[in-house]
């Protein structure tokens, strides 16, 4: 990409040159700008570049791989020669090279002092807002990644994938009390300024909100509880604590609850669970995965039923089903593992309020925070960043400091109501090491109980 | 510059009058150039069985200059003196916005750039794939069990360059080699599935013990396959070590001088008064050798050191770069940290550990009639760094006379940092390492815990 044209039929042919499955050759390059503005002072904006590449040998249940930043020929070809350590005949390749592409183009002054500008500006409308805000931060992120997936049995792709992310942290202080708010606005689009400032003011508003929200809260309460999940929410209790357990890596490792459990239910009747990495735009979607398969639509859960795991190559070749185009990668410097896109659970005909209206006392979720799952056992826990008290079907006062604390399985089965409406909550999820940009969304459900804990 | 580890990082070139006159040519007042060299291999067992294995050479290159009293930065991942000079004009563009407040000079005197032997593996220049290979295996052998169902080991292997240079002629180099080594096992019992997970990172494969790895996963998996929930209240808690180790990451967010410079730490004006129990001393040291951040200097070239931040509950100092120094009216600590060479310095802990005492963990509990050994934790990445407050999953052992009982799991611990602090009782005599945090087992008393399964408190 980079410099000079590849010829990755000679990458692909040295990586076989002992014999293998199949051999890919994976090409990235990435330009980012960012701006970041606390207390009041611009503190950081920055420009840079990554590219490199990225060769996978695959014989059987065994994958090699090798990475680079420099992307020319024959180091490529070195790389790939490294990876041969099998004994088997050569293969056949088929493989086009890869045209060159330009060195990266910094941003000019004026693109960037418009940005500076739109975060300035998201700044100062969020320190209005509360005379209680001590400090606002805000931090945009601008992404242009360029990827190409050529492999051994002729496949050639390539996408440039742009993606957007604003995100406002509040601190809202009264006397000795500091609480935090954030909120984040994220996309898979360029720059648009009319867009960015009317989403940007949003996440100022939520975050000072929530910010401001906590400092009169009084603790939540703990113990097992009914809880309401609010669409606006977004679905990041769905990802950890049922899409994980759905990926096929994990199930295929044996670190899955679910891997037995294919056609039976495994949670309510209510519950449909797709992962769409073809809704537009989101910050999880892609025309083709990091494999270069194109984008799908997986049902994973329907009406209650498993009906299926998500796979990359290499798992739904062990399982002998078609991969779904979950195989992602953080970069050129890591192997594709199976990863969700945008995972959607399906919303059912219930008014929000309807969802609500049952519990005499629970526990109101609007925003959730950080959350971690044991796939073995589907044990998970969540921060719980915006909650109130429901006191006879009403929303309630504001609590603070509360955690979700339960089982995924469980979980799916204590799922009682589903609401008309759909949030969506666009988020960055971790595993083994790699990032990759996700979507999750839900419409507002109520579970019939949840252990509650507060601080 | 030849030397006898060359053949261990990616090849390049970096042709530095031309990368000079590109640096200069920009017009900046002072630049810095970071280069991070590094190449990492990896190996994946499966069921005993090689299912993945990968290298990845990375070339990273940070570049940092002052235009007119402002800090401008860029970053690539090339050494080619066109791409560097390019790189270097968007970072001269980015540093009009930079606020002056913000910026101070790039260190003018080169730090003592010595680097302890023990960072870097002589044996790596040696290394083959069968070692390492062998390396997994073992620690997969001990994991093997009639109970277990699955099992993953993981060798990640790293060895790193970094070299600093500056317009003031600074042109410092470190290196250092680090071998991580983790065991996942899966083990069936009465109470179902459940998980274990054990791993260690060292500069010198000999300093890894793999029988330690693999017995340690294989017994959190299968005594918390057995475990049962426990009642709600408040209990005396021993962390084991990787528990304990674990907190000090959000714990450290409270000592970083630019949350303090900010505002946003509740201990910001603590310094002189007692924040912790006598019991408790937290040392920031980086120059210690057995944690994984050991090295000469930091990421903008102090020398790093060795910092008391909490003196026997009393807290003396914080971490400070030489921006959050300055504007403290303060001396640098050598915490001035870029995660990556694309991220700003920031304040960061080097090794960060709880002093260890004299008294064997065994020891710490026998009077405990009826308390927790908290050995596994979830979701600690939650803590909330501007409070301390948490509340996190945790799995252990139920302490009954004095001795670790049954497996309990599915609870909830919920407190806050500060308050734990002053709770410490006594720590043990098994200071260890993960990554670069440290703790030996610590007793607190009076932590509360909330029940799974529906009876809490």
């Amino acid at each position: 990409m980079l410099g000079r044209p590849i010829d990755s039929a000679r990458v692909l042919r040295a990586a076989l040159s002992n014999g293998g499955d199949w051999a890919e050759l994976f090409l990235e390059e990435r330009q980012l700008t960012t701006v970041f503005i606390d207390h009041g002072r611009v503190e950081s904006v920055d420009q840079g570049s990554d590219a490199g590449a990225g060769v996978r040998l695959v014989r059987a249940d065994q994958t090699s791989y090798g990475a680079s930043n420099a992307l020319d020929t024959d180091n490529l070809v070195t790389i790939a020669g490294g990876l041969a350590v099998a004994v088997e005949a050569p293969t056949e390749v088929r493989a086009a090279t890869v045209p060159e592409t330009a060195a990266p183009s910094y941003k000019p002054d004026e693109a960037l002092a418009e940005r500076v500008e739109l975060c300035s500006e998201i700044e100062a409308y969020a320190r209005g807002i509360d005379l209680r805000i001590a400090q606002i931060s805000v931090a945009y992120a601008e992404q242009q990644r360029r990827i190409a997936v050529v492999d051994s049995a002729g496949l050639w792709r390539e996408e440039l994938q742009l993606s957007i992310k604003l995100t406002v942290f509040a601190t809202a202080r009264d006397d000795d009390d500091l609480q935090l708010g954030q909120s984040l606005f994220a996309r898979r689009a360029s720059f648009d300024r009319q867009t960015l400032r009317r989403y940007g003011m949003q996440a100022a508003t939520d975050a000072v909100r929530i910010a401001c929200l906590n400092l009169d809260a009084p603790a939540a309460p703990r113990g097992a509880m009914p809880v309401v999940i609010a669409g606006v929410a977004g679905g990041t209790m769905v990802h950890e604590a049922v899409g994980h357990g759905l990926e096929g890596d994990l199930v295929e490792a044996g670190f899955s609850v679910y891997r037995d459990q294919l056609g039976q239910r495994i949670a309510s009747e209510q519950v449909t669970l797709v992962d769409d990495a073809t809704l537009v735009g989101l910050r999880g979607s892609f025309g083709i995965d990091d494999e270069g398969q194109l984008a799908e639509r997986t049902v994973l859960i329907e009406n209650g039923v498993l009906k299926g795991f998500m796979h990359n190559r290499t798992t739904a070749a062990r399982a002998g089903v078609k991969t779904t185009g979950n195989g992602r990668r953080e970069s050129y410097k890591h192997r594709p593992l199976v990863r969700m896109s945008n995972t959607v659970l399906q919303p059912g005909d219930l008014e929000p309020a309807r969802v609500l209206a049952p519990v005499s006392r629970g526990l109101y979720v609007k925003q959730l925070g950080a959350g971690e799952v044991d796939t073995v056992s589907g044990d998970f826990v969540f921060e719980v960043t915006e909650g109130y008290l429901i006191e006879n079907g009403q929303v309630g006062h504001a609590v603070r400091g509360a955690t979700l604390c339960g089982n995924g399985p469980e979980v799916l089965h204590k799922i009682e109501a589903i609401g008309n409406d759909l949030g969506f909550d666009p988020g960055t999820c971790g595993k083994d090491d790699q990032l990759v940009p996700i979507t999750s969304a839900q419409p507002t459900l109520r579970i019939s109980e949840l252990i509650v804990g507060g601080v | 510059m030849p030397s006898p580890y060359t053949a261990l990082l990616p090849a390049v070139d970096l042709p530095l009058d031309r990368v000079y006159d590109a640096l200069n040519a920009q017009g900046a007042d002072q630049w810095e150039l970071f280069i991070k060299l590094q190449r990492e291999r990896s190996l994946e067992l499966r069921g005993g069985a090689l299912e993945a294995r990968s290298t990845c050479d990375s070339i990273g290159v940070g570049i940092r200059l002052i235009r007119e009293g402002r800090l401008g930065l860029s970053y690539l991942s090339q050494l080619d003196p066109a791409a560097i000079s390019a790189a270097a004009q968007a970072a001269y563009t980015t540093a009009v916005y930079n606020d002056r407040e913000l910026c101070v000079g790039f260190v003018d005197t080169a730090p003592a750039t010595q680097t302890s032997a023990v960072l870097f593996d002589p044996d790596l220049n040696d290394r083959r794939d069968e070692q390492r290979l062998a390396t997994a295996r073992a620690v997969d052998q001990l994991a093997k069990s009639a109970k277990v169902a699955h099992r993953e080991v993981c060798y990640i292997e790293t060895v790193t360059q970094v070299r600093l240079l500056n317009s003031h002629g600074v042109d410092v180099e470190k290196l250092c080699s680090l071998h991580g080594l983790s065991a996942t096992i899966v083990a069936e019992g009465p109470r179902g599935e459940a998980t274990g997970w054990y791993g260690l990172d060292r500069h010198r494969l000999a300093d890894l013990d793999a029988r330690e790895i693999g017995q340690r996963a294989l017994r959190q998996a299968r005594d918390q396959s057995q475990a049962e929930p426990i009642d709600a209240g408040h209990y005396v808690a021993l962390f084991a070590p990787i528990t304990a180790a674990e907190l000090l990451e959000p714990l450290s967010a409270l000592f970083s001088g630019e949350e303090i410079a900010k505002g946003r730490s509740p201990i910001g004006d603590k310094i002189g008064t007692e924040i912790a129990s006598p019991a408790l001393t937290l040392i920031d040291d980086g120059t210690l050798d057995a944690g994984s951040a050991a090295a000469a200097f930091d990421d903008e070239a102090t020398a790093q050191q060795r910092t008391v931040l909490i003196d026997a509950g009393v807290m003396s100092n914080m971490l400070l770069d030489r921006l959050y120094a300055h504007r403290l009216g303060r001396l640098p600590t050598g915490n001035g940290c870029r995660a990556e060479h694309s991220a700003p310095i920031s304040p960061q802990a080097t090794n960060l550990f709880v002093a260890p005492g004299s008294a064997d963990p065994l020891a710490l509990i026998s009077d405990v009639r009826r308390g927790i050994y908290i050995t596994e934790l979830l979701g600690a990445e939650a803590i909330d760094p501007e409070t301390g407050d948490f509340s996190i999953g945790a799995c252990g052992y139920l302490l009954e006379n004095g001795r670790p009982g049954r497996a309990f799991r599915g609870v909830a611990i919920v407190g806050n940092l500060l308050t734990l602090m002053r709770g410490v009782q006594a720590v043990g005599n098994d200071l260890t390492f993960f990554g670069n945090y440290g703790a030996p087992s610590i007793r607190v008393e009076g932590l509360e815990l909330i029940a799974g399964d529906g009876d809490a408190g």
